[in-house]
């Protein structure tokens, strides 16, 4: 039984912040997962509340992992992609069949703009993962009318084609984590993975989150400063994951249109909405539109939406300008 | 006793006569309507272009009307442009008075002045305190 916030060290190693943070961090999917609860009060009760919804959220991102990771070769959804194309069928965990579903989703709202089937582009491009051993069979060219994934009786699914659900993967972690939290009573509270929050509450302090915006450039001081209280923030950005394949630069950020890396112009995209799951999908589809279409589609789509374009230039839309504290330039 | 006889052909050809007149008479009222009824359709166009016509000079009339109602407000508004721009002639001679005056105030000043000395560093805004940050994912 935890009685104190000094209890926590052996279970969580939190760090207690002005008194009312509690901070955990670990790592998961491949990036840092930190979680921040703003203490109702200094009773040993809120510390083992805090401590109890930061272990929910290591079983909620350890449970996802292992059944979306594309990288562990035990994970389901590696054994789903080595089965894509032969026709065979595999039962799906709750987990795994709302990811594929979510993404045929998006696919359909997005007119094909997002869609996972990219895995064999990434594999060619060299962003390799668990090894798939030779393809059964892939639906070359994706054809965008067709569905992600295929019911066929008892739960069980096929693939036409390898998918890869990094992205929408992590922001459904951050929808389960979140969920369970709040089944848990912490109702205010900041959770990070990898640079995707959840946001829920006011922080200690009062008033909203103050989250910063990454300059994909390296700069150390953020672009902008963004405020809000519940919500989800997620980026597609190009700081990190572009390599060299051949004699060309090439990033993740696959346009499933093409096969090749998309959002020419294009440096980093982020999203502010309700959900991490959509705000994830919108950040990577807005991306995907380039800079040429980045701003009519998020208009028409009413989305709180800020870009980077290559030549450092912050762009906004009136919804994301609504949610802005701070633009570096403007003093505001 | 000598008796009467009835002449029954004259009265026979009387009759034939007064038929035979009748279905003269008959025919010529036919022909006779027949030609005036033709009269009063040849005459339905000219009717119809004096009635087009009446209609076009009333059409003309209210023209004319409309266009000596908009010359007598054409007329006013020219009076009224006719005062401003007289006014604005005044203005501009008022004005034309104080570019005189600056132009001489302007010669009376020194052409050089000094300025006081500002310091170059400026304080830049910075951002404010962050909670988090959103960021490329792999870090």
């Amino acid at each position: 039984m935890i009685t104190s916030p000094a209890d926590l060290a052996d279970l969580a190693d939190p760090r207690i912040a002005d008194g009312r943070l509690l901070r955990f961090e670990a790592r998961a999917m491949g990036s840092p997962l930190r979680l921040s609860v703003v203490l109702a009060g200094r009773r040993p009760r809120d510390a083992d509340v805090a401590s109890s919804a930061w272990l929910a959220v290591r079983r909620e991102f350890e449970a996802s992992e292992r059944a979306m990771s594309r990288f562990i070769d035990t994970s389901e959804i590696t054994g789903l992609n080595r089965q894509a194309g032969s026709g065979g069928s595999v039962a799906l965990s709750r987990r795994l069949r709302q990811a594929l579903t979510t993404s045929d989703r998006a696919r359909r709202i997005t007119q094909g703009r997002f869609d996972p089937r990219v895995l064999t582009d990434l594999e060619r491009l060299g962003d390799r993962g668990a090894p798939l051993g030779v393809p059964a069979g892939v639906d070359e060219p994706i054809r965008a009318s067709s569905r992600v994934v295929e019911p066929v009786v008892d739960r069980r699914f096929r693939l036409a084609s390898p998918v890869d659900l990094g992205g929408v993967g992590k922001g459904l972690a951050l929808r389960w984590a979140a969920a369970s939290m709040t089944r848990l009573g912490v109702d205010a509270y900041l959770l990070e993975a990898g640079g995707d929050l959840v946001t829920r509450g006011e922080p200690p302090e009062g008033g909203p989150w103050r989250i910063g915006l990454e300059d994909p450039a390296g700069g150390t001081e953020p672009l902008a400063v963004l405020a809000f209280g519940n919500g989800a923030v997620t980026t597609s950005s190009i700081r990190r994951r572009r390599w060299t394949a051949g004699d060309r630069a090439v990033h993740h950020l696959i346009d499933p249109r093409t096969g090749e890396p998309g959002g020419a112009g294009l440096l980093a995209v982020t999203v502010v909405g309700p959900d991490p799951a959509w705000s994830e999908i919108w950040s990577k589809t807005l991306f995907l539109a380039g800079r040429t279409g980045i701003a009519g589609l998020a208009r028409r789509r009413g989305l709180a939406a800020w870009w980077v374009a290559e030549d450092g230039s912050l762009e906004m839309t009136a919804a994301g300008r609504q949610q802005t504290l701070w633009v570096a330039g403007e003093g505001r | 006793m000598t008796e009467t006889r009835r002449p029954l052909h004259v009265a026979a050809f009387l009759g034939l006569s007064a038929g035979a007149y009748a279905i003269s008479l008959a025919g010529v009222t036919a022909l006779q309507a027949q030609s005036e009824a033709a009269v009063v359709v040849d005459r339905v166009p000219t009717a119809e272009a004096i009635a087009e016509l009446g209609a076009r000079h009333d059409a003309l009339e209210a023209s004319t009307d409309r266009a000596a109602a908009a010359y007598t407000r054409a007329a006013g508004a020219y009076d009224t442009v006719g005062q401003a721009l007289t006014d604005v002639e005044a203005q501009l001679s008022g004005l034309a008075e104080v570019v005189g005056t600056i132009q001489g105030a302007a010669q009376g000043l020194p052409s050089r002045v000094a300025l006081p000395r500002v310091s170059r560093a400026v304080s830049a805004i910075s951002a404010p305190k962050v909670h988090a940050t959103t960021a490329a994912s792999g870090g």
